[in-house]
């Protein structure tokens, strides 16, 4: 079993921006490992006279013309999924920083 | 001392002119509007909502790639690039990543030899605006975000780094400026953030003054957040001093971000760069790739207007002006067909291309007169009224030395005072369109030789 090391699930969680304990490394570790495998038994699937896709719908060339549309949302409708706001504006811990 | 010659590469960002936004239809004007009200579940990323890309948009990036000369990929689609930001409502911005738009291209730099190569041209969305608020105490310490701006489409262009000095890299991205405001897909406005720019920059030890490519240094540092060509100059300056110090004591600069402190004059270290970005690209799954035919290439290729570098050209080869004219008239796109059409319209030689341009320029009477008919015939006017040609001047100065030939007497045994009363003659006969100083000149001139 190949599976994923301990480095990799901190990787992850740091881009996912997840602080994670020692036993919950070695929990995701065993999970993700396991999610790894399963998908692995697509390497068994004969591929050879099968040329690379990024889509499995096969459309091309979906296009709309530039043209402003009438379904958006006001202001009181965007906002209303939160209670931070301010102004008009969602609120947000401070970051001066791009990380 | 060794010397260090900086390799310096940029990124710009350009926000297309379109009307609505990269993938769904909320108007992309944002600029100082009410904050979140130009938003849809689409730019707002929430749940369920699905890209729908705007042919606009696309055409445009590639009307910008042909006329950098860049190969189109005729195959090309979008891909998920993940970070996690409050400004990215998804966890990732749909960009482009291994079959960007256009690739492979050159630019001139204008009044240099040199040309840069263009690695990429991509499209992808804007990111929401992020506003931080210092202001009153209870509210201290957050950052308020805008989605207006999420979902604008963006154009980024990479150079290779093959600018050499600070010099060439400002004078390519005024042109680059200059070369979007002809094609109408951009306003390049710094101050509105619709043009940003970043450049990589690090410093080479130069045994030669050609760089080979093994003397390429093993680090570069970015510099970001740069809002001027002013500030970019600056920042590039204050940072190959930076570098240089560092090398000259023999150590080692580090692969980071840095930003510029206008007041300092110095750039600082914005963060250390992890291992290697890790941005988990893969293709959009919501949008189907993009073929292009060759037709539809060539189409998009005759909506290209006449760029400034080939103004310059015609407008040395057809009208003889000076550089400086043509540099005044090629960066107004509006008064240089205002020019044209005023030399159109002369269409004689009366008046040069040269005395058209030197009235227009010097006298803003293309501000004066709204059109160039308006201003053609009153410099026909002015230049008939104060003008007669020399020709004119010389016959009429001829046939009054032949009518007055008591005066030349005078004149000949020593009375100067004739002399106004002669040109009073002669201004006469022109009907008061000649140039007084010519006529003196002149007309000393032929009673010296009577
Ligand atoms: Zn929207």
């Amino acid at each position: 079993m190949v599976g994923i090391t301990k480095d990799q699930v901190k990787h992850i969680s740091r881009l996912s921006k997840l602080s994670l304990s020692k036993d919950e490394v070695n929990k995701f570790q065993k999970q993700l490992g396991e999610i790894v495998e399963y998908v692995r038994t697509l390497e068994l699937v004969k591929l050879n006279d099968t040329a690379p896709t990024s889509q499995t719908t096969e459309l091309t060339n979906v296009y709309r013309n530039d043209l402003i549309g009438v379904d958006g949302l006001d202001q009181k409708s965007a906002l209303s999924g939160t209670e931070e706001v301010y102004n008009g504006y969602f609120k947000v811990p401070s970051i001066f920083k791009k990380v | 001392m060794s010397r260090f010659i900086p390799v310096i590469g940029l990124e710009v960002h350009i926000e297309l002119a379109t009307k609505s936004k990269m993938f769904c239809g909320c108007s992309a004007d944002h600029f100082a509007k009410e904050p979140n009200t130009q938003v849809c579940p689409v730019c707002l990323g929430l749940p369920g909502a699905l890209p729908y890309a705007n042919f606009s948009a696309i055409e445009q990036t590639v009307m910008f790639g042909l006329s950098m000369n860049c190969k189109i990929n005729r195959f090309s689609k979008f891909d998920r690039k993940h970070y996690f930001y409050p400004d990215l409502p998804k966890g990732y911005q749909i960009s482009q990543y291994d079959f960007p738009f256009c690739v492979k291209g050159k630019f001139q730099i204008p009044n240099s030899k040199n040309q840069i190569r263009i690695r990429r041209i991509h499209l992808e969305e804007d990111t929401a605006k992020l506003v931080h608020q210092f202001g009153d105490s209870k509210e201290k310490g957050i950052s308020l975000v805008d989605f207006n701006r999420s979902g604008v489409p963006l154009v980024e262009m990479v150079t290779e780094p093959e600018f050499s000095d600070v010099d060439s890299v400002i004078s390519f991205l005024q042109e680059i400026q200059l070369l979007v405001r002809y094609l109408g897909i951009s306003s390049a406005d710094m101050e509105k953030g619709s043009m940003r720019l970043e450049a990589n920059i690090s410093l080479a030890k130069a045994q030669k003054s050609k760089l080979q490519s093994e003397d390429l240094p093993n680090y570069k540092v970015e510099l970001k957040n740069i809002n001027s060509f002013r500030f970019l100059r600056k920042a590039l300056n204050a940072e190959i001093k930076r570098q240089k110090r560092i090398l000259r004591k023999g150590g080692k600069v580090t692969q980071e971000t840095r930003g510029y402190d206008e007041y300092k004059n110095i750039t600082f270290s914005q963060r250390i760069k992890e291992e290697a970005m890790d941005y988990r690209y893969f293709p959009e799954p919501d949008i189907p790739p993009i073929r292009f035919s060759k037709t539809q290439i060539e189409d998009i290729k005759s909506k290209i207007p006449e760029l400034p570098a080939a103004k310059r050209k015609r407008l040395e080869e057809k009208y003889g002006i000076s550089k400086e004219y043509i540099e005044i008239l090629v960066q107004d796109k509006r008064r240089c067909d205002y020019f044209e059409k005023s030399c159109e319209i002369s269409g004689n030689k009366e008046l040069s291309a040269k005395s058209i341009a030197g009235a227009l320029i010097n006298q803003n009477l293309d501000r004066k007169f709204e059109s160039p008919y308006e201003f053609i015939r009153y410099l026909k006017k002015i230049s008939k009224k104060y003008y007669s040609s020399l020709k004119e001047i010389e016959d009429a100065i001829q046939k009054v030395l032949s009518d007055n030939s008591k005066a030349v007497k005078d004149y000949h045994e020593g009375n100067s005072n004739v002399i106004g009363f002669l040109i009073g003659q002669v201004q006469k006969m022109l009907k008061g369109r000649g140039e007084p100083k010519l006529i003196r000149e002149s007309l000393i001139k032929a009673l010296q030789k009577d």
